[in-house]
């Protein structure tokens, strides 16, 4: 399917607008019949901004962004309208296949991914020096020897010790939080707009976390590049974040500036998830908030509300029948969820 | 040991023989564990914090003799009130001792036989020590209850359950001979905020109920901030700080817990800024070839020349035991109440 940008998408997509999702709904066919993943996410990233995306296993987060590079299984059909503008004009980036020219120039390139495991980024048989001198050969063109600068220049920037060196390491020789930076390394080889994170600090010990955050946060500054950073722990999304999108059986159930979800979350559900977090010096309560129930299977999403089953404040009748409609309680703060401008 | 403690660890020592490098050299030495002793109370909550390499885990299992020891003592308190030395037991002599102490894992998707009902696999442990099978069968659905399972679970697999559920699933396992000792290693690591809430309340209303004592390792300080009373902080294979938990992570008196302490993401976003602290550098050096002195010198912010020279004893200040020559003049940041 060829790229149609239709005319009244253009009218709004504001210029300091990077990545705008709307209505993206991603479903896999399975044997035991369709999982809806992702079901109607919207959610807009601006230029230099960093995205933290928040939900617990299941919540759709890391499929919506698989859909953004286009590398969702081949079960998978999804709809909805995903555009990208790198530079100037926006991209229609749904709808086009895995291996469309559009795609792989971009992937890489203008988008960069780094992962929870470095292993499923980096090769295991090729050098860091080769796999990112590659990379920039592919996008940038130029010869050999400008390609392995520019990379010795990257494990640099990212503080890999001796980079000279490290260009001819494999990464089975490096240390865990060494390949998490070779992989940045990697992603930003060719300045990209938007970095997605997927989980990239969460197998990490706490003090080396630090440090990627602290290096990512800087990077991100110097290079201007946004970001979507995906997490389950909303220590690192107070870190790091801008705005925040949290997600519930594929669906954004709030979005919001960093500060309004901290500190005047909308939904249920984002209070729920920050009253179960131990906080560190926080009076020591003898027990933790709990969300009642656990996640529905994928198979059988509730009608109406998707978290009506869990909810405290659930009204029979209205959260078990109809969709949330979205409720603005601040500007740039949404909240899908009937009782927001009422009663919860 | 006093009337109160339950279990007293002496001078636990760990070392790994790795490959001999070729014939006739000698095999390198992990050292995993390097003279670690603490006791635990009836009914406490003793946090184990580190991160990974700091031979957490190692402790567990050497008190649980998973591993042999290498040298130490490990005491523990029978149900009768006797206490016996286990570190030497052989596995004859073991088998009633370990009725009395249990161990809870991270990983519920490996700790469980994939090929046994949760009726086996819960009911195990007793076929082991040789109940009858009704008995074990009513016993089995009293667990399920008692963890908040439906007992008509019984006949299921565990791939029919998710990750809290087979957490819990491994806590009835661990709850089916009454023992008096529970080690969670990483209990709730691996599971969602809402799901690891759960099972943290889960273990402490077991904890009130049937007066279990617990050692609660974990990477999470928070979460060792919430449930433990009393907590040690290893870097390396030894303990650097130990004390009362509040008092600890209030005032630390050890650098490498107030780096932990600042490394750990809080989820305050206006605070952001203020926070913010060159992260520490370097990563954890090889338990190989450990740095000599004080293990955590090469990345200490406040190391001295005499601190690659002498390893620091642990030692009382402020109510806490402290492995640090700097100790008296340092005054360290910890968690603001």
């Amino acid at each position: 399917m060829p790229p149609i940008p239709m005319a009244n998408d253009m009218t709004n997509f504001p210029p300091e607008r990077l990545l705008d999702l709307r209505d993206l709904a991603v479903t896999f066919a399975t044997a035991e019949g369709p999982v809806r993943a992702v079901q109607g996410v919207s959610y807009h990233v601006n230029r230099g901004e960093v995205l933290g995306v928040v939900g617990e296993s299941g919540s759709g987060k890391s499929v919506t962004v698989r859909a953004i590079m286009r590398l969702l299984a081949r079960n998978a059909t999804d709809t909805g309208t995903i555009r990208f503008a790198p530079d100037g004009e926006p991209l229609t980036l749904s709808g086009q296949p895995r291996d469309s020219k559009l795609m792989r120039s971009l992937r890489g390139n203008r988008i960069g991914m780094i992962f929870q495991e470095p292993m499923t980024a980096l090769s295991p048989v090729h050098s860091i020096g080769t796999q990112i001198a590659r990379t920039v050969l592919l996008h940038r063109g130029g010869s050999k020897s400008a390609a392995r600068d520019r990379a010795a220049e990257l494990l640099a920037r990212v503080q890999l010790p001796n980079p000279g060196e490290m260009l001819d390491r494999y990464p089975h020789q490096l240390s865990g939080g060494m390949r998490q930076r070779a992989m940045i390394a990697l992603a930003l080889a060719c300045d990209p707009a938007l970095l997605i994170a997927d989980e990239p600090t969460t197998a990490l010990d706490v003090t080396t976390e630090a440090q990627i955050l602290d290096l990512l946060r800087g990077l991100q500054k110097d290079l201007g590049m946004a970001i979507v950073f995906i997490t389950h722990n909303f220590g690192v999304v107070a870190d790091i974040a801008d705005r925040v999108a949290v997600m519930y059986l594929g669906q954004v159930v709030e979005t919001g500036s960093v500060d309004d979800i901290f500190y005047a979350p909308g939904h249920p559900y984002t209070k729920a998830l920050l009253g179960s977090i131990p906080r560190l010096g926080a009076a020591k309560r003898h027990r933790l908030q709990t969300i009642q129930g656990m996640v529905p299977d994928p198979y059988h999403i509730p009608k109406g509300c998707p978290f009506h089953t869990r909810c405290d404040h659930v009204r029979p009748g209205l959260c078990d029948v109809t969709a949330p409609p979205v409720f603005s309680p601040r500007p740039g703060q949404e909240v899908r969820c009937h009782l927001t401008g009422g009663a919860a | 040991m006093t009337p109160e403690t339950l279990l007293e660890v002496r001078n636990l020592t760990k070392h790994f023989p790795l490959k001999s490098p070729g014939w006739g050299k000698p095999a390198p030495l992990l050292r995993a564990v390097e003279d670690v002793s603490f006791s635990i109370n009836k009914g406490d909550t003793f946090g184990l914090v580190g991160e990974s390499g700091s031979g957490k885990s190692t402790v567990a299992r050497l008190i649980l003799r998973a591993y042999e020891l290498t040298s130490g003592t490990v005491n523990f308190r029978r149900a009768d009130g006797s206490v016996t030395d286990i570190s030497r037991l052989d596995d004859r002599a073991l088998r009633p001792i370990r009725a009395e102490m249990q161990m809870i894992f991270q990983d519920p998707y490996s700790s469980l036989n994939p090929r046994m009902t949760l009726r086996d696999l819960i009911g195990e442990p007793m076929l082991v020590h040789g109940h009858r099978k009704a008995e074990i069968d009513d016993r089995v659905a009293e667990l399920l209850g008692l963890v908040g399972l439906r007992p008509e679970f019984a006949g299921r697999y565990p791939h029919a359950f998710s990750g809290g559920q087979r957490q819990r699933i491994g806590i009835a396992r661990a709850l089916a001979l009454n023992p008096s000792f529970i080690a969670a290693d990483e209990a709730v690591s691996a599971l969602d905020v809402s799901v690891a809430a759960q099972n943290i309340n889960l273990l402490q209303d077991l904890q009130e109920r049937f007066g279990i004592t617990y050692l609660f390792i974990t990477h999470d300080l928070g979460m060792v901030e919430h449930i433990s009373n009393k907590l040690a902080v290893m870097y390396l294979g030894r303990i650097v700080e130990m004390g009362d938990t509040a008092t600890l992570l209030s005032r630390p008196r050890h650098p490498y817990t107030e780096a932990l302490l600042r490394a750990v993401p809080q989820p305050d976003p206006r605070g952001r800024a203020a926070r913010r602290r060159p992260p520490l550098a370097g990563e954890v050096p090889s338990a190989v070839t450990p740095p000599s002195g004080c293990a955590f010198h090469p990345r200490c912010p406040y190391a001295t020349p005499d601190c690659a020279r002498v390893l620091p004893e642990l030692r009382l200040l402020g109510g806490v035991q402290v492995r640090c020559h700097r100790a008296e003049d340092l005054a360290l940041e910890g968690v603001h109440g």
